[in-house]
């Protein structure tokens, strides 16, 4: 299948329905957390569970907005480079759910690490070049810690990326793992990458 | 001519392991008021949605057999141009709100800006259309804002605006509280009375009684009765249905021999009346 | 919850087309990125960003939520940077094992005041443009509609989301739930928050979907538009040029070192 011809398939009216609902999923969890004083952020939930359900684009464009729409909403506008990272997350999460790692939870933890990785990475630059290395959080002093002891500033903010954010996607992974889990068949069908989640799809028939 | 027209349609969802259809064969006539009544899950979303087009085009699974609608085939015709044709309007007013407009003018507009119609029509159209759903005061309002029963309004008015000469409404009342019930029984009245052909399905029996011309009865799949209102409604309990309260009380009447056994019982509140001054 | 920045008040600055307004906002970012000079910063905050926020009759507010957002980043910047930049050897202030020193606190410096010009030329866009606008103008500039579709229906669908979210809480507490104490008992609380409020949402999804698709949302021809953008001739050169000066400036930053001989520039 050609790439246009996958995006069309991805793109459809029931993903575009989901992606609104994806970000405001995204914006309202991570406003739980922060409620709950959890020591996580989990606000992509919303990216995952569109890049496991609709494909790795749509997923990402869940992402990349509700970053900016964040930014917009809290006056946050430093913040919006950072949708690049969850541009990224989104891609991950698709490209790994179409590799069926959320039938699995093994996998679906394997899957977390490593999107956590990519993540540190791709942010890590955007830190130093944005924000000077620190985030105005208890985090930075990791970063003090690390530059103190003769690391540079992407090395610094690299390193405190990975502490943190393998964990949080991880713990991200594993939700979106209970949420398809609990969600039915017969909705998870509606979706243009269900075979990501059913492990055996009955044969359908043309329709014409 | 039938406008709207159902030949040996079955349909499987993906993903069931039963048919939500059955060899359905039925005809609409155009300008009538149509009540599909029928349990839970015996299938009356899935023959609207087979009507306006949904099936195939927006669920997947195992069909059979054709919808014509004014003779051509929904399986040949995309859905974009289906919805000029036939309107659908679902059971939450919540998620009807497109949620990309702000007002609702602007929403009522929506599905004119998707059709590519001009600005000076549509605004003909929306002023128009709003008048005509007792709208026109909360134009500047957001959808949000709107009362369950005026959301569910502005979802008629969206679909009408379109103007679909068929409009297929599936339990359209079933999250609204009796005033709302009232206002869009009330607005669905004034669609027949502009010559749009109704399907509506509806658990409240009184209604259909009221509203309906016609009765179609489900079962399982399958279209086990299809005939003039007080007939079938009379057997609304062979079906598991809610009879009205009109039918209870005359049954109740007849059990406790007040009244002689009788086959056709009354549905509406002038045919209570009726019933119950003649034999009683 | 704001549910959005946007202030509805009538200035000059307010009813410029949203593009605009996004193009100067842009002009101003580039800038501060590429200018090498320590207070290029704060002569586009003061002489730029200032002004037009008194224009705009917004001055409080940029100048309010710039500061409270960069304060934090700001004093994370002192003491990190300040005190652990890498390579820094100018001590000006020594506390304990801790040395203060001066290359630090210049990046500390030159890194926050461009935050804060970030903060407030963005600012200027948020407080004055309805997202709802934005978004119309990005379609108009040739995004897809279905982007627009996404931005002004997520905004619309959040207070409603937050509204069930603060209902669950509630509704929650009420059961026994608690939300405050050790780090166990709110992992705990978290589990029952969030699965009704994704499950509810998830829910909706498909009637959303075909009640868009019952109006023709993914029509395959041109869409018209209910509402109209006011836009006028001058701000569409004025937008042109500020794109062509965002270029230039990238273009001179970029050739910094050829500066006075750059083939780019003489041209
Ligand atoms: N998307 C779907 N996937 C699989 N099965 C479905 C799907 N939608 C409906 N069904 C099944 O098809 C059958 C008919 O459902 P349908 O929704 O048409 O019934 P209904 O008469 O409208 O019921 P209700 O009164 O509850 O609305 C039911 O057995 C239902 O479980
Ligand atoms: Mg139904």
């Amino acid at each position: 299948m050609s790439f246009s011809e996958r995006l069309q398939k991805d793109f459809t009216t029931i993903t575009l329905a989901l992606i609104p609902v994806a970000v405001v999923i995204n914006i309202v969890v991570g406003q739980i957390v922060a409620t709950l004083k959890l020591p996580i952020y989990v606000d992509s939930i919303g990216t995952i569970l569109v890049g496991a359900l609709c494909g790795p684009l749509p997923g990402a464009i869940t992402g990349a907005i509700s970053n900016i729409l964040w930014a917009y909403i809290t006056g946050q506008i430093q913040t919006a480079p950072f949708a690049l990272t969850a541009f990224v997350i989104g891609l991950c999460a698709g490209f790994f759910a179409s590799k069926g790692v959320f039938k699995n939870i093994a996998w679906t933890i394997a899957a977390g690490l490593a999107t956590g990785v990519i993540a540190a990475l791709v942010s890590a630059p955007i830190l130093v070049y944005v924000n000077g290395g620190v985030t105005g959080t208890g985090t930075d002093a990791i970063v003090a810690y690390f530059q103190a002891t003769g690391a540079n500033l992407i090395q610094a903010a690299t390193i405190q990326g990975f502490i943190s954010d393998p964990i949080d996607k991880t713990i991200s992974y594993l939700i979106v793992w209970l949420i398809l889990r609990g969600m039915s068949k017969r909705l998870i069908s509606q979706f243009p990458r269900s075979q990501n989640i059913l492990t055996e799809e009955s044969q359908v028939e043309g329709t014409s | 001519m039938s406008i709207l027209r159902v030949e040996q349609l079955s349909f499987q969802y993906l993903q069931a392991n039963r048919n939500a259809l059955r060899a359905v064969t039925c005809e609409f006539e155009p300008g009538t008021v149509t009540a599909i009544v029928g349990a839970n899950g015996a299938g009356k979303s899935t023959l609207c949605f087979a009507l306006a087009g949904f099936i195939p085009h927006f669920f997947r699974g195992k069909l059979q057999g054709k919808v014509y609608v004014n003779g051509a085939d929904t399986q040949q015709t995309p859905l974009a141009q289906l919805v000029t044709q036939v309107g659908m309007v679902f059971q939450n007013p919540f998620n009807q709100i497109s949620g990309a407009k702000l007002t609702v003018s602007e929403e009522v507009a929506f599905g004119l800006e998707n059709l590519g119609i001009a600005r000076a029509e549509m605004e003909t159209r929306v002023a128009r259309t709003l008048q005509l759903f007792d709208l026109q005061h909360v134009a500047q309002q957001s959808p949000f804002a709107l009362s369950g029963g005026q959301q569910q309004r502005l979802a008629l008015a969206s679909i009408f605006i379109m103007e679909p000469p068929v409009m297929i409404l599936d339990e359209p009342t079933a999250q609204l509280d009796p005033h709302g019930t009232r206002q869009v029984m009330k607005t669905i009245q004034t669609l027949a009375a502009h010559g749009r052909t109704i399907v509506l399905v509806e658990h409240k029996l009184e209604w259909v009684a009221r509203l309906a011309a016609r009765v179609l009865v489900l079962d399982k799949g399958a279209l086990v009765a299809d005939g003039e209102p007080r007939a079938i409604l009379s057997r609304a309990n062979a079906w598991g249905l809610i009879e009205t309260r009109y039918a209870r009380a005359a049954r109740a009447a007849m059990e406790r021999g007040l009244i002689e056994k009788k086959e056709l019982l009354p549905q509406t509140l002038e045919q209570a009346k009726d019933w119950f001054q003649i034999e009683g | 919850m704001n549910q959005s920045f946007f202030l509805d008040r009538a200035s000059g600055w307010h009813a410029l087309h949203p593009l605009t307004k996004l193009a100067v906002a842009l002009a101003i970012a580039v800038t501060v990125f590429c200018v090498r000079w320590n207070y290029i910063s704060v002569a586009l905050f003061v002489f730029i960003i200032l002004p037009i926020a008194v224009w705009a009759k917004i001055w409080r507010e940029v100048l309010r939520t710039t500061f409270t957002v960069i304060l934090p980043l700001a004093i994370s910047l002192v003491l990190v940077q300040g005190f652990f930049y890498p390579g820094a050897t100018d001590v000006i202030w020594q506390i304990g094992p801790f040395s203060l020193k001066r290359e630090g606190l210049e990046f500390a410096f030159v890194t926050a005041t461009r935050l804060m010009v970030i903060a407030g030329a963005g600012l200027l866009v948020v407080y004055a443009t309805h997202p709802a606008d934005l978004a119309r103008a990005l379609v108009q500039a040739g995004a897809p509609y279905s982007l627009a579709y996404i931005i002004v229906t997520a905004i619309q669908l959040l207070p409603e989301m937050q509204a069930r979210a603060d209902g669950i809480l509630n509704a929650q507490q009420a059961r026994g739930l608690e939300t405050t104490g050790s780090l166990r008992v709110r992992i705990a609380a978290f589990v029952p928050l969030i699965a009704p409020l994704v499950y509810g949402a998830l829910e909706n999804v498909q009637e959303r979907a075909l009640a868009l698709d019952a109006r023709a949302f993914r029509a395959a021809r041109p869409k018209t538009s209910w509402r109209e953008l006011r836009d006028s001739q001058a701000q569409r050169v004025a937008r042109v040029l500020l794109i062509i000066f965002s270029i230039l400036v990238v273009l001179v930053s970029l050739q910094a070192a050829l500066w006075q001989n750059s083939p780019l520039v003489l041209r």
